[in-house]
């Protein structure tokens, strides 16, 4: 059941919130002990929040498409009176006396939270076994990784827990669950959907986003939101749209039932109207090292205060925060330096197409705790095969989305699309019509 | 550190392979940001 069609059933009285919520309170009881996609389950506040929306409802208030619909937040969004972790021992009690303003948005749409989902601790990694509050599973395989750091929010929307999830996305982050959860995502363009509220890991590369069942969803729940930033109006129809198909980089070390389903898309895109025009991207690679230096950087920057409390962080997390205190403010600086002259070439290379297709990841979801991946006859280390066509995007500032575009040994492939800074209605026109 | 620096070292040689064209006119992004955050 999407978004839509509850708000029509909620509308013709066929279903009320509370029956919603009670419905998704039910897959979580009988889901959650298996998959551990929700760290805190707020089932009393959320029927007691539905019962109000029920009876808004019935007295002629109707908020939205929002309205009445149960949703999740990635446990790294502050919500009032209810406790938010980030995954973390630091912030194990931490209950925030507000709601971070896209709660408040959300929940004045109308929407239902159920519950704080889990993630990679501190949202700094992409795998979501987290040392902490144990290892979020993938739905498709419990054996496997949803993938992170939203991966809590990407099993649950998968598995009907939730209609939508929030994400956080700061080198994959959204993206990288809803490839590997077979739903879909989107990392709007920096900047657009507020972060206040929500713990930071790399101030200059952090993005919020839904992750939905469907594009539509993920638009519905985008529209809310988002800021009233103007944006550019999607095109009237895809004809003539002009997708480019990475000629260098994006279809390299990454498995090749993944390279076919993506060029499949491609190939279905064309058939709806669009042109698919083969284009040179600049250096990608550039790109990724600027990204992981910046973040190392940033983050190390933001959590030195807690870093004498060693005992308190996962070995993985903590590796990357000591690596950070090691980057030298020179390379910092001359990351931002590459961001700028590499996003210059961007928009130039976007004057010529109005979106990207690319794979999210290189291959499907790995088992929790493989450390390598073998793309081509070739071991890889994991966490960077997985985030190399992602990261890039965080550190343009561009939005994308990943959508599910086919399926290998039963587990989903992602596609990510690309498009300029505030074009999300032509990503979210295109992931519908491909969706269809 | 001795299991660390050497990753460390070879981001940053990946990273520094790509700033030995940087121009005077290549400034850090000072102006990246889009939209002025009005929550924070």
């Amino acid at each position: 059941v999407t978004i839509q069609e509850a708000g029509r059933a909620l509308r013709s009285r066929q279903v009320s919130s509370v029956e919603l919520t009670s419905r998704c309170l039910d897959q979580i009881a009988k889901l959650n002990p298996r998959l551990n996609a929700f760290i805190t389950v707020t089932a009393e506040s959320a029927l007691a929040r539905a019962g109000q929306l029920d009876r808004e409802l019935a007295a002629g208030v109707d908020r939205g498409p929002l309205h009445g619909i149960p949703i999740a937040h990635k446990d790294l969004i502050w919500t009032k009176g209810v406790r938010t972790t980030s995954g973390s021992k630091l912030f194990a009690d931490f209950v925030p006396d507000a709601d971070a303003p896209i709660a408040r948005r959300l929940a004045d749409a109308g929407a239902v939270m159920l519950g704080k989902t889990g993630l990679h601790e501190l949202a700094y990694g992409v795998t979501s076994d987290n040392p902490h509050f144990g290892a979020v599973r993938n739905p498709r395989d419990p054996e496997r990784s949803p993938g992170g750091s939203s991966g809590g929010s990407g099993a649950a929307v998968a598995t009907e827990m939730a209609f939508m999830a929030t994400g956080t996305d700061t080198g994959g982050s959204i993206r990288i669950p809803a490839a590997f959860c077979g739903v879909a995502g989107l990392k709007p363009t920096y900047g657009l959907v507020d972060r206040a509220g929500i713990q930071p890991l790399g101030f200059s590369l952090d993005h919020i986003g839904p992750i939905a069942r469907t594009v539509a969803d993920v638009r519905t729940s985008f529209e809310a939101m988002a800021r009233g930033v103007p944006r550019k109006p999607a095109p009237a129809n895809l004809k003539d749209l002009r997708i480019g198909l990475p000629e260098n980089f994006y279809f390299t070390r990454v498995a090749a039932d993944v390279c076919a389903a993506v060029r499949k898309a491609a190939a279905v895109a064309e058939q709806l109207g669009a042109r698919v025009i083969p284009v040179q991207v600049p250096d990608v690679d550039a790109l990724n090292a600027a990204g992981r230096v910046i973040l190392l950087a940033e983050a190390s920057a933001l959590y030195a205060p807690y870093l004498h409390r060693r005992d308190d962080f996962g070995s993985d997390v903590l590796s990357l925060l000591d690596q950070g205190r090691l980057v030298p403010a020179i390379d910092y600086v001359n990351a931002q330096r590459i961001r700028k002259m590499l996003a210059d070439d961007f928009h130039a290379l976007f004057k010529t197409i109005d979106c990207l297709f690319t794979p999210a990841t290189a291959t499907t979801a790995p088992l929790i705790g493989q450390k390598q991946v073998e793309i081509d006859g070739e071991m890889q280390d994991s966490r960077l095969a997985n985030t190399r066509l992602v990261r890039g995007i965080n550190v343009l500032g561009f939005p994308a989305l990943a959508i599910p575009c086919g399926e290998s040994g039963g587990l989903p492939i992602g596609l990510q699309i690309v498009g300029r800074p505030l074009e999300e209605d032509l990503l979210l026109a295109l992931g519908e019509g491909l969706e269809k | 550190l001795e299991r660390i620096q050497p990753t460390v070292d070879a981001l940053l040689k990946e990273l520094q392979q790509h700033t030995l064209n940087l121009t005077g006119a290549c400034i850090p992004a000072v102006d990246y940001q889009l939209i002025k955050e009005d929550g924070e």
